[in-house]
Formats: structure tokens, sequence, C-alpha cells
């Protein structure tokens, strides 16, 4: 890992090498505030949620945490431009996980503490749109999970049979399903790792990385809203498809899985991708 | 790292130095001893992780962890539980049960040799090193083995408090700033499977012990069935280890082969219970339908019942699902499944050849792996 500090101290020596005597830009700083809803009330562990989907059932949060990676603003031009992330307990190498879930209620996976911001600079310039995109890059996802540094050191977010991270780790008790209704979204469908590796993946045929497009975002005042209300819909989350996971684990054999990888904008089966009818996410 | 590296070259060198009868070379000062794998004749030397070299304290502080049955949530079961030596690390069930009472859907796997295993479990090709496949017992929900989701913390914390383990962990990993932590205790259980070698069989003092006498001549005829074209056993019970998917030190580029072998044709186009599709439920292709990895018939005498679902109880229902071609054949008019493997093609054994070929596979019993002290419970074999 100290590679990659070396390379982000370096970086920065080896640019000003190339402009010689002129003075860099100090970057701009940018904290984008993530905030979690179910409808039109805050997200909160303990709380206790009514007329969530489509069979109107009660929602009682068990977990709520997704990883994101990817980051970049857009200029008022159109230009992307890649936020670079600051490495800390929450983000590392790009990939920063939000987390809003403590120890209350129902919530007793994962840690007390909570992370609901992206931190990281930008170039100085006139933004006006955000995007970014759900779960952890193939290059970091199929790595080893007792070694890497946080946050993706959390076996509770790793998927050993699938050898890769739960991007979403989505839980709460339903009427229905009292055990919990899961949300969890991965890469499924990966092969061996590519010759001459131990570990790793030659690639995986479901990447199910959702691109999310907030192409009007006021940086100075705005925040993202993930939004449990309209993400679950489209589904019933009293019922489950006979013989599969409790909700949905990305399996493309899950029936339960379609409503809510089209509010991720994610191909499944027939259904083809499309991320403008992302509607998990959205800026106010 | 640098360290590490030089050390994992310096035991490579040295066993290679150790087979070609040189002396040893001289250790640097504060250099551990090169691991010394005892291994049998005619076996190559097993494929190491670079960020885990063998090494004695590992080994041994594995065996303790191996058998500690705080490596379950509720304090109820170890790694031993489901794998026990005299069964050559397997437990006689048809279907392993967790901690919690859960029963998986699988038949427990042997350990012998699996040093030698290009990728671990029945059928998961992301599983390339023991090192990642621990963690699925250990964190896994679907079935619930040692029941440490969400966990990790506890499990940890209960090896620290344990003031004489944590010495074991800082002997064992010199190196590291945290002695205890999931890397350390999943390297450690893994350099002691490493370490689970079987080539003391019969068969091994026949073939490389000159020992012309450790072979029955049932055996011996039953050695030659195996072998032949009207049997086809061997195409993937292969080699030193009776295994196709076998890996080592000099291996250029290894397989990952997984076999259908027309044990279930539920449609007539080979669909196998959904409970348990095997290869095809994690690369989605549908040729995958019914894969498996085909296991090392080293003491596959004491590892009844067998295949992925424990569903036949016996050597000599093994042989007859196999002479018939894949026993799926019964319920489809005598066809063959569309995606079974071509060398199930059935055959037809008298009972003297059927008891020939059984004396063979008992001659891969390795009775003194199977009680070797170095691979016992620590608690009872010190």
């Amino acid at each position: 890992m100290t590679s990659v500090l070396r390379s982000r101290v370096l970086l920065p020596l080896a640019l000003l090498g190339v402009v010689g005597c002129e003075k860099e830009e100090p970057p701009r700083t940018v904290d984008i505030p993530v905030v979690a809803l179910v409808g039109a009330e805050p997200f909160a562990c303990g709380s206790t949620y009514t007329n969530v989907g489509t069979s109107k059932t009660t929602y009682e949060p068990m977990d709520f945490r997704v990883y994101v990676h990817d980051v970049r603003l857009l200029t008022t031009d159109g230009q992307e431009v890649p936020v670079t992330l600051e490495d800390n307990a929450w983000q590392h190498d790009g990939v920063a996980l939000l987390d809003f879930a403590n120890k209350d209620g129902l919530c007793t996976q994962g840690t007390e503490g909570m992370n609901m911001a992206l931190k990281g600079t930008v170039p100085l310039g006139e933004y006006a749109g955000l995007r970014f995109r759900l779960g952890v890059p193939e290059t970091l996802n199929h790595g080893d999970v007792s070694t890497a540094p946080a946050p993706l050191n959390d076996t509770g977010l790793f998927w050993s049979w699938r050898f890769g991270y739960l991007f979403t780790r989505i839980e709460g008790r339903t009427t229905g399903l009292p055990k919990g209704h899961v949300m969890h979204l991965g890469s499924t469908d990966c092969a061996p790792p590519p010759e001459g590796q131990t570990t790793g993946t030659a690639g995986c045929t479901n990447n199910n990385r959702p691109e999310v497009r907030l192409d009007t975002f006021n940086l100075e005042t705005g925040k993202v809203v993930m939004d449990l209300g309209t993400f679950f819909a489209g589904s019933n989350l009293d019922t489950n498809a006979t013989g599969t996971a409790e909700g949905c684990m990305s399996s493309q054999a899950d029936s339960d899985c379609a409503p809510l990888f089209e509010r991720l904008g994610l191909g499944f089966g027939a259904q083809a991708a499309n991320p403008a009818a992302q509607s998990f996410i959205r800026a106010e | 790292m640098a360290r590490r590296r030089w050390q994992a070259w310096k035991s490579l060198a040295t066993v290679a130095l150790l087979a070609t009868g040189c002396a040893d070379p001289e250790l640097p000062p504060d250099g551990p001893a090169p691991y010394d794998w005892k291994l049998p004749p005619g076996f190559p030397t097993p494929r190491v992780p670079q960020d885990n070299p063998m090494s004695e304290a590992k080994v041994e502080l594995g065996r303790s962890l191996f058998y500690d049955k705080r490596l379950s949530l509720n304090g109820t079961q170890s790694c031993g539980s489901c794998h026990e030596q005299a069964k050559a690390f397997t437990d006689g069930r048809v279907h392993s049960v967790g901690s919690t009472g859960q029963t998986h859907r699988r038949n427990g796997q042997g350990l012998a040799n699996v040093a030698y295993a290009t990728s671990l479990t029945w059928a998961n090709p992301a599983l390339t090193t023991l090192e990642s496949q621990v963690l699925t017992p250990l964190f896994g929900t679907e079935p619930v083995e040692l029941g440490f989701a969400d966990q990790q913390d506890v499990l940890l914390d209960r090896l620290r408090a344990d003031a004489a383990l944590s010495a074991r962990f800082a002997e064992a990993f010199p190196d590291e700033a945290t002695p205890v932590s999931l890397a350390t205790l999943t390297r450690s259980l893994s350099a002691f499977q490493r370490a689970l070698i079987s080539g003391t069989a019969p068969y091994d003092r026949y073939l490389y012990g000159g020992a012309v006498e450790a072979l029955s001549p049932a055996a011996k005829r039953g050695m030659e069935l195996f072998l032949s074209e009207r049997l086809e056993c061997d195409h993937c019970h292969s080699g030193f280890n009776f295994q196709d998917a076998t890996v080592h030190d000099a291996t250029p580029e290894p397989i990952l082969p997984y076999h259908n072998t027309g044990l279930y044709n539920e449609d007539g186009q080979g669909a196998y219970p959904a409970t348990d599709p095997g290869l095809i439920e994690l690369t989605g292709r549908p040729e995958d339908m019914g894969r498996f990895r085909a296991p090392s018939l080293r003491n596959v005498a004491v590892t009844a019942p067998y295949m992925h679902d424990g569903s036949l109880e016996t050597l000599s229902d093994v042989l007859d699902h196999y002479a018939a071609g894949g026993l799926a054949r019964a319920s489809n008019g005598g066809a063959a499944s569309p995606l079974q493997s071509p060398f199930v093609r059935g055959f037809t054994l008298t009972p003297g050849e059927k008891a020939d070929v059984i004396a063979f596979l008992e001659s891969l019993t390795d009775t003194e792996f199977l009680n070797d002290p170095r691979f016992a419970d620590p608690a009872v074999v010190p």
C-alpha cells in the first residue's frame, strides 16, 4: 500500500516539474453530503417505516451500506473531471463506503460509526453535475479482504464464495419476511483468475456497477439522496420467489431482483441496461 | 515484504538443493529454517502463495487453531469437527452440519494433499487459494458453518485474549505489527492444511519404494482396470494425486477442469436438481450445468459417502454409477445426459473385476497419514 501513498505524494511533485516555475493552482476541496431516506423520512436504525413497496409493508432497517467509486464532477460545458478522494478510514484508492447504519434497533452488523459524505479534491472550475458508480472497481473487487485496508476490510461486506465485495448491503425486517429482506448487489458469473494469477478474475459476465448521473448538482448546497422508498417502489417486500435468497442477492435466476435492478438502471435477464431509469439515487 | 519474498526464494532454493543432495547453504543468522515438507518420493513441491511462505511455527500454530473450538462463535465446533484425521479429514456424513445445526447441501471434502488442488471446494473456480477458501467456513451464512458472519471482532478479540496463543502468533509472524489478525489466522490455517501430505500408501510403496508385495494381486489387477481405456477412470483421477485439477510449484499453467458425470438428468436436457446445479451457479454458463471438480482418490476408502451430495454410500455404488454410464440414464430410457463427460460411457465389470478395482482403491489408503501425530489434535497428541 505504501507504493500507492508514495505515488500520491510524487505525482504532484512530478507535475510541478513539468510546469516548471508556474505556480500550481491549489485544488478545491469537496465535501459532498450523502443522505439516506425512506420516502419522506430520514433513514435511521431503530425507526420503523410504513407503506414501503407494492404491498405497503412495514420496514425495520437491519443494515444500509453502499460502496461508490469513480466519482466525477461535470463542468458547465459537460466535461467530466475526476474527484480525487482522500484516503481515510472510509475511503481508499478512489473507493468510498457510505454507511448509514449505527448499532441501534435491529442494526447489529457492521460498525457503530457512520459515514455520510464523499471527501476529496478537484481542480478549480465551474461544476454543475456529479457522477459516480456504485460498487468496488474490478481491480480491487477480487483481492484479499483479510489484508485490505479500510473500508475494504469488512468480511461482512465480502462474499467469500463469490470472492468479491457486496456493493450494497441493504437489509430490513418486513411483515412478510421477518428474517429480513436483503438487497445485496455484486458482480456475478465471474471467470477464474487470468493466466499466471492465483487471485482476481478474468472478468465477470454481470459487473453490476450502476452508473449514477446527477447532471444537475450544486456543489455548494447540493446533497446526494439515497431513497429506499423509490428503490423499493416496484418490489413486494413481503414475498420471496421460491428457492431464492430472501430478497435479492444479484442472482440472474431470482425474479425478485428484476424491479430492483431496473431502478438501478442495470440490465437483468432480457431487460436491457438503462442508466436513465436509475431512480434509487437523486440530487437535492 | 522484500525480506519475506527472499525467504520464500531461499526455502525453494534449499528444497532444490536438498533434492540434488547438496549441503544446506548458510542461512542468515536471524532467518528461520527453511520448511521441510517431508515430501514422499515422486511428489512435487507444492505451490505456496508468495505472501505466506511455509514455516514450522506457522504450521504448528495452524494445527492448534484447526482443532480449536473457539473458531466457532458458539464454541461447539472446530475445523476438525468436520475434518477428522482418521477419515482423511472428512466427517463420514452425507451432508456436513455446521455449529448452529444447519445442514450443508454438500458432502464435506477431505484435506489430504489439498496443497496440490488447483481450486478448492466442489465447484468454485474463484477459490484458488486456501487463504481465500477459509473465509467461507468462518463467515459463510448459507449455510452457517463456524458462524462468525459480522462477528469478526469477536473472533479476533477471543484469540487476542489468550496471551500464550498471541505469543505463538507473534513467533509465527515476526514481521507483522498486529500478530493476531484475520490475515495471520487464515495464513496459519492454510499453512497447516498445506502440510497435510499423503503419499505413503501401499500404492506408493509399490510404485516408488520397490515394495513389490505392497499391492495384493487383486489390487494390481484393479490398477490395470483403473488405468484401462475400458473404464477411463484416470482421465479425471489422474497423476500422482489421482486428481486432474492438480497444481504444483512447477506447473506452467494450472487447469480448472470440472465434469458432469450424468448423476442427474431431471429434464432430459441434463438439468441437475435446482438445490445444487454445480458450477453453473457461479459461472452462469449453460454448459457448466452439473459440473463439479473431480476429487483426489487418495484415502478414498475412508471418505464415504461419495459424490458432491453424498448420495452414493459405498465404492461399489460409485462403480455402479460409472458402469451405468451415469445413474440418470435409468430414468431417461437409457439415454446419456447431453451434458455429461464423454469419458462417462459405461462399462461392464464381472463381480471379480469390481472387487479388484475396489482392492486397488483401498491400496490408496495411507495409514501412516491417518495416524500421523504431526496432524493430530495437539490437545490429544502433543
